[in-house]
């Protein structure tokens, strides 16, 4: 049985990646996600994120000052990391529509580029013309000017208004190379200001596009920033040996602060149930060493995610995966419904469904076995992704023939 | 098709053609401008060589030789064909120049409508930066209480770095925008210039070649002059040999 590398693991992405291999890969998935976001969204505009911020900062007031007292904030950082990254994902979606609309300003002022005014009919060589038959006309008169003959008279007049038409038509060369000249004039204007009026487009786009980048930074900064604040105010329990708390017939070591007004909060909103009741007397740490800082309790993956067109994969390329997680009497269960697009031997579009289930492991990464809806057998891993949004899942089944046995991509949640 | 119907039919294609480039709509696209111009080129070009030997052409004819008039007729539609061919490159020219103007415009008018984003960007950087100020506050005062805040407000600290830096952004494009406004007015002005000054280079050009038309008119009467002094009817009709000596030189010089 073939298993799929890691997403973050993989050939995709240098193993054993660091805080900064991360924060690369956030990068990319919000790229590919506020890119999508931008032109599926009515949403991007500037009501839209200002909503998410005014949601984000009435939310809870309090989180910081609170800090000073309290032993456990998980469930208020992750409401307000969600709500941050509702905020910059918004944000961000704003910021490249702004991009798009002012390269496309950049783009039209590229291509309104004319080319040179053509000298279609050069006045110099059609006065060296009219200069000739003057001059020929000049030489005839001046041949039958002393010619008394009255039958030449009507030749003399011919002449004489051949000269006057060519006398004008040389007024009217000139007239017309000076509008020409005009015109070639208005055009170097032309280009001279179009080329000047690229400059501030141009920097515009800089700008933008360094806000649209700082904005990306800023959204990890604060997954980052609330992971951060759920752990030091956790560390501190480790050292203080909190006085067990029972509720609801589960003993709870340190319950969050609840909001005021907030309703009480249980196993998925984010507490961490160390000591079930009826377990050991002695009561665990939170954070046990196995599992890093801000690490994947079960309500971590808990929730509707889905793969985003465009996203992240290895190996078979997803249409669509839709998976929901659950967490019911400390098990993990969830099902997955995929699509793929055909791959390697699979010459059509597949459709996968499964389920899985199993207790929770202490270790950032969560492997539980499988069972897809004709029976066969397999295991998925359920990885966190860098930010509190995404899900890396990475599962494989016994062959079947004309059906996808692995896949491997990140999901957003829902 | 004889050969006194080719430049007629030219006449009509070019109308035709160009007729239906610029009735398309004000956007005339660079390929068809392109044609247009390499039509003019060329009919300026076979009008011009032709122009060129018209003396030499009719200097060694007698009065009355229909060949003169023939000639002189063939330069006269050949200056109608590149004339023709012109004036259709110069409305062409035209109407793609209006549509710059209104394109233009059309830009500027979008590019007006979003200035106030450039406020609005700068107020909302403003509140962004103040609400981490907020928080920094706050957090500050926590961890006085709990030294070990201290990774939760370097990155608190680290946020607010990179939102002054997006603030500094915001100025930029806000400065951006206004520049940009200012040069796109400047175009929009001299879109209009160069349009005004195109319709002013087609009317020139539509004097010149009534001038043109006009002169050849006259040459053709001086030819049927120089016929009529020698006795002939019309240097069209069947020739007649003219005697020697009627017209001075009997030889155009």
């Amino acid at each position: 049985m073939r298993r799929p590398r890691s997403l973050t693991r993989g050939r995709r992405f240098s193993r054993g990646g660091t805080l900064r291999t991360l924060a690369g890969i956030l990068a990319v998935v919000t790229a590919v996600i506020t890119a999508m976001v931008t032109v599926s969204s009515a949403q991007s505009n500037r009501d839209a994120y200002r909503d998410a911020f005014k949601a984000w900062r009435q939310g809870d007031l309090n989180l910081e000052r609170d800090a000073a007292a309290s032993t456990d904030l998980s469930s208020r950082t992750e409401a307000d990391a969600a709500a941050a990254a509702r905020y910059t994902t918004a944000r961000s979606a704003y910021l490249r529509a702004a991009v798009a609309q002012n390269n496309a300003s950049v783009q039209w002022l590229t291509t309104a580029r004319l080319a040179p005014e053509p000298d279609l009919a050069p006045a110099v060589d059609l006065q060296r013309l009219v200069a000739q038959s003057t001059e020929q006309v000049a030489t005839q008169i001046a041949t039958y000017a002393d010619d008394s003959d009255p039958a030449l008279q009507p030749v003399r007049q011919s002449l004489a208004r051949e000269r006057s038409a060519l006398v004008a038509l040389s007024g009217a060369i000139n007239d017309r190379q000076t509008a020409a000249t005009k015109a070639a004039g208005a055009w170097i204007v032309v280009e001279q200001t179009r080329v000047r009026a690229m400059e501030p487009y141009e920097a515009m786009a800089g700008a933008l596009r360094g806000e649209a980048s700082g904005l990306d930074q800023e959204a990890l900064a604060w997954a980052e920033y609330y992971r951060k604040l759920a752990e030091d105010t956790r560390a501190v329990v480790t050292t203080t040996t909190p006085s067990p708390t029972t509720v609801s017939g589960v003993r709870i070591n340190n319950p969050a602060r609840n909001p005021s007004g907030a309703a009480p909060a249980d196993a998925a909103g984010g507490v961490r149930v160390n000591n079930p009741a009826g377990g050991t007397t002695a009561p665990r740490p939170n954070s046990p060493a196995t599992a890093p800082p801000g690490g994947s309790s079960g309500s971590r993956f808990v929730g509707a995610w889905a793969y985003q067109m465009g996203g992240l994969y290895h190996g078979p390329e997803p249409d669509v995966v839709n998976l929901v997680v659950k967490e019911e009497g400390g098990m993990l269960t969830g099902t997955v419904d995929a699509r793929f697009w055909p791959f390697g031997d699979i010459k059509t579009v597949t459709s996968l469904r499964f389920e899985f289930s199993g207790a929770p492991g202490t270790g950032r990464v969560q492997s539980l076995p499988l069972v897809t809806a004709d029976g066969a057998k397999g295991s998925i891993e359920l990885i966190p992704g860098p930010a509190f949004n995404l899900l890396e899942i990475n599962f494989f089944t016994d062959r079947r023939p004309g059906k996808m046995t692995y896949g491997n991509m990140m999901l957003l949640r829902r | 098709m004889s050969a006194r119907l080719l430049p007629t039919v030219c006449l009509v294609s070019i109308y035709l053609v160009g007729g239906a480039s610029i009735g398309s709509a004000q956007n005339v696209t660079p390929e068809a401008l392109a044609a247009a111009q390499a039509t003019a080129e060329k009919t300026e070009k076979d009008w011009f060589a032709q122009a060129q030997r018209l003396d030499a052409k009719l200097a060694p004819l007698l009065p009355c030789d229909a060949t003169a008039k023939k000639a002189i007729q063939d330069v006269s539609h050949a200056s109608d064909v590149r004339v023709t061919a012109l004036m259709n490159y110069l409305r062409m020219a035209s109407a793609q120049a209006a549509g710059q103007t209104q394109a233009a415009r059309r830009l500027l008018a979008t590019e007006e409508s979003q200035a106030p984003e450039a406020a609005d960007e700068r107020t909302d950087a403003a509140l962004e930066r103040s609400a981490i100020e907020a928080q920094n506050a706050n957090l500050a005062a926590s961890f006085n209480a709990r030294p070990g805040l201290a990774d939760a407000r370097n990155a608190l600290g680290e946020i607010n770095d990179i939102a002054a830096r997006r603030t500094t952004f915001a100025d930029q494009e806000a400065s951006g925008r206004d520049r940009g406004l200012a040069a796109l007015r400047d175009l929009v002005t001299a879109y209009q210039n160069r349009e005004a000054a195109l319709k002013q280079e087609t009317d020139a050009f539509q004097a010149e070649s009534t001038r043109w038309s006009t002169y050849y008119s006259v040459r053709l009467s001086r030819a049927q002059a120089e016929c009529t002094a020698v006795g002939g009817g019309s240097p069209s009709a069947p020739a007649r040999t003219p005697a020697k000596g009627a017209v001075k030189g009997k030889k155009k010089q």
